[in-house]
């Protein structure tokens, strides 16, 4: 998991996460990790701003980033190729203001 | 006309697109230091640039394996903008496009929309891609009637992207894929 592309003006940073261990699929692993990495950049990193792309075939994915407060802001069509097709890129981002509301929400 | 014409392929009925020379780099520096054009063209801090800087710019360009031009008036070759496919995902054959037309006197007359025809021609026709996107700032709103016109969709809105002017603004990606721009060819 990383923060990359990080723009100190901008307040900006985009996110890759991976579990490589696919016996550790669909138990939440991902979700807490993303948990602890929003509230590093948004109280440690001071940042504005995180996004990230995912594929959109990768619905666990997407549900997961929903989960951490990851907004949709939509799709670069047919941007990706993959087993034979285009595949369109999904565009999902959290600011400040969206995850300082889930925390108030949370306590 | 010029001996710095390559062919039809990159020309327009009023511009055409010039390989960069280190001779242009003077007259990118005068661009580069407009803060009005800044504002809209670029995606870091707003800053004047030297001849020096420009130069980099030009190396940076050769180095990441862009298709960079400068755009060219046909009837006396007056220098007026800069063009550049960037970004090239052959595997996934994508690319992303930066436009910037420098001569202020050459705003709002088409120039940019002229170019941005040429350049798509370009990407689909000798690259054999297969989409381009760009990012513009939402609220350059002639920009964007520019690319919905050449066929760009508004696909995405990456909200307080840039900090500009005192606040946070968004930007907006626009897509087009190869068949859509080939639709709009009769």
């Amino acid at each position: 998991m990383s923060l990359r592309q990080y723009n100190n003006r901008n307040r900006t940073a985009s996110l890759s996460i991976l579990i490589g261990n696919t016996a550790l699929h669909g138990q939440g692993y991902g979700t807490e990790a993303l948990q602890i990495l929003t509230h590093y950049a948004f109280t440690e990193v001071n940042l504005n701003r995180l996004e990230l792309t995912v594929s959109d075939y990768n619905l666990s994915g997407i549900r997961c980033y929903e989960k951490c407060g990851f907004q949709h802001e939509g799709r670069k069509r047919e941007a990706m190729f993959r087993d034979g097709q285009y595949h369109d890129v999904v565009l999902m981002a959290i600011l400040r203001e969206d995850w300082l509301k889930l925390q108030e929400a949370g306590a | 006309m010029t001996d710095l014409l390559f062919n039809k392929l990159l020309q327009g009925e009023r511009i055409y697109f010039a390989g960069i020379t280190p001779e242009d780099m003077e007259i990118y520096a005068r661009w580069f230091s407009n803060v009005e054009l800044q504002k809209f063209t670029t995606y870091d801090r707003v800053f004047p640039q030297t001849v020096d800087q420009a130069e980099q710019f030009r190396q940076k360009g050769i180095e990441q394996g862009r298709y960079a031009f400068t755009i060219r008036l046909l009837t006396d070759d007056t220098p007026i903008g800069n063009i550049n496919l960037k970004d090239i995902d052959w595997r996934c054959r994508s690319c992303s496009v930066g436009i910037s037309i420098g001569e202020p006197d050459y705003w709002g007359s088409g120039y940019g929309t002229e170019a941005m025809q040429i350049v798509l021609h370009y990407a689909f026709l000798e690259l054999n891609l297969h989409r381009v996107e760009l990012e513009v700032l939402a609220s350059n709103e002639r920009a964007m009637r520019s690319y919905e016109k050449v066929g760009f969709q508004r696909e995405a809105v990456k909200r307080q992207a840039l900090f500009r002017d005192g606040h946070y603004q968004d930007f907006v990606v626009m897509g087009i894929l190869r068949r859509e721009w080939q639709a709009k060819q009769t």
